[in-house]
């Protein structure tokens, strides 16, 4: 099933700067890739042809002059249809009109530009983020499974080969849901490493812009070029950007890795925890301490995402429902209802469950000494569509990943198997601000392990 | 292939106490979606049931969320 490898970005920025590649091929293989792949999976839900060739022969001619913008010069890029973009539409999977929403390009699309990567389009999002309906994106790896959400398109591009690199949101493991089902890397910062300024979130507290890459090391580059304060941002925090390369090639020797008890992780599938299990020992051998901990606060996260989700979404459509309810889609419409009518006790037990679960998570990284926590991304492999039940399955699905939006800490998933074909994600939750740490360590586990080279075998 | 949601059947009350609610909020509601939110609401009082008794109320919280905290 694997097929040939694709280059990391910097081997791609080697090729350019080298004269054996232009951005303009690169970009021209790539939208041949989505001529190619769009009819089985459909992740996007509007490709700019005109626009990103344009925009690659500008970077061509920079580069020819003697500007080269760094490691995403001409690098192309595909952005989750939640994010607004100036020059081509943002839907957010919705007929609900949006208006002067999404008329500017979002601090995150124009730190892109700004760093020479170039725009290929919008990737399909489930309805305003919020994973309640079926949008026509089907997994990479199997066409008859769930693609994740609500990065659903981010996931199943970078898998195909459709896009370099993807970015997303996550306010429950949007990011990284799709990427872990699709088998590639998907990375949420810390809260309020990057700007949310144009970004259509349904969670103000939860919600964050996250990226989807093939190696680990493309996320260091890309969360490079979009990190940092923005003046006058209240969506992001003033704290320094360190090089997130730097512990790339660090050994992990000593370093300590918090293993989740079994009792929150579940055991749902068997081949999720099988090969969990695999990827600690990977990481054992590579002379990492593996610790269990237990967190006494963690069977209130299903209930303190569930209530938190909702009642923010319900409250930052309140005025969309209003006026357009019936343009919504009816799941997503519903979800959006039910969260408006959240009774206010409610959410307050659940932002100090919150509070609760963050002390206990603290507790593990700065009593106990953890470096970083690990758990599977997802508890179950993509399911089939036919067997889904959003009731049963949506919080199944993001409770490892929904610990990490709770506690705004970083959190990033790398391949760690497969499991009758379907692909396996490896989560590491990390210390705010510290993503370099982190990457460090998921970089070391991707180095050891097989999984980086798998790339699903599709073609019309 | 379809994503799939059967939801409870609502009693009179719980459907009055969904219009009485959105009401107050001048959310308005399509006939059609008034038991489905019936239902999900009765599964998020359950779901909510383990915040209520946890007793966190105690537990300092930050004034503004963040992370570092």
């Amino acid at each position: 099933m694997p097929t040939s490898t694709p280059p990391s970005i910097a081997r791609y920025g080697d090729l350019m700067r080298s004269g054996e590649l232009t951005s303009t091929g690169l970009i021209q293989s790539v939208l041949d890739r989505i001529a190619e792949t769009e009819p089985l999976v459909s992740a996007y839900a509007f490709v700019d042809r005109s626009g990103a060739l344009a925009a690659a022969h500008r970077a061509d001619d920079e580069l020819r002059h003697g500007t080269d913008r760094g490691p995403l010069h001409g690098i192309p890029i595909a952005i989750k249809d939640v994010i607004a973009t100036a020059d081509m539409p943002t839907l957010a999977g919705s007929r609900v009109p949006l208006g002067a929403l999404t008329e500017a390009d979002a601090t995150v699309v124009g730190l892109l530009r700004a760093a020479g990567a170039v725009i290929l389009g919008k990737h399909v999002t489930h309805e305003f983020a919020c994973g309640q309906n079926v949008p026509p994106t089907r997994n990479a790896w199997d066409h008859d499974c769930y693609p994740g959400g609500s990065s659903a398109g981010a996931g199943v591009s970078v898998a195909v080969g459709s896009c370099v690199a993807a970015i997303g949101t996550d306010a429950g493991g949007s990011v990284r849901k799709p990427a872990a089902l699709n088998g590639v890397v998907g990375l949420k910062p810390t809260y309020g490493r990057v700007s949310r300024a144009g970004v259509i979130q349904p969670s103000g507290s939860m919600d964050h812009v996250g990226l989807v890459t093939r190696y680990v090391a493309d996320a260091a580059v890309i969360l490079q070029a979009i990190a940092g304060a923005v003046p006058g941002d209240p969506s992001t925090i003033a704290e320094p950007v360190p090089h997130f390369g730097a512990y790339l090639s660090e050994p992990v020797a000593g370093r300590r890795v918090g293993v989740v008890s079994r009792s929150f992780l579940g055991g749902d599938d068997p081949a999720v925890t099988a090969a969990t299990q695999a990827a600690l020992t990977v990481l054992g051998g590579l002379g990492a301490d593996l610790i269990e901990v237990d967190m006494p606060s963690l069977p209130l996260v299903d209930a303190t995402t569930t209530v938190i989700l909702a009642a923010e979404a319900g409250y930052s459509h309140l005025a969309l429902l209003r006026a357009y309810a019936a343009s919504y889609g009816p799941a997503t419409r519903r979800y959006l209802q039910l969260g408006a009518l959240v009774p206010a006790p409610f959410l307050q037990a659940a932002y100090k469950a919150r509070a609760t679960i963050a002390r206990d998570v603290s507790h593990v990284f700065d009593t106990e000494g953890v470096d970083v926590l690990v758990t599977p991304t997802t508890p179950l492999r993509a399911l089939p569509l036919a067997e889904m039940s959003i009731e049963r399955d949506l919080v199944r699905y993001v409770r490892h990943t929904a610990l990490a939006n709770l506690t705004g800490r970083p959190a990033v998933t790398v391949p760690c198997g497969f499991g009758d074909g379907l692909p396996i994600g490896l989560q590491l939750m990390g210390r705010p601000f510290r993503e370099a740490e982190l990457l460090g360590m998921a970089a070391a586990y991707e180095a050891a392990a097989p999984w980086a080279a798998a790339t699903p075998a599709i073609s019309s | 292939m379809k994503i799939t949601s059967v939801p409870d059947e609502p009693s009179i009350a719980e459907l009055d106490s969904i219009r009485r609610l959105a009401a107050l909020v001048s959310l308005p509601l399509m006939e059609e979606d008034i038991a489905p939110l019936a239902s999900s609401m009765r599964r998020l009082v359950a779901s909510v049931e383990p915040l209520l008794a946890a007793d966190c109320a105690s537990v300092p919280e930050p004034t503004l969320f963040d992370p570092r905290r």
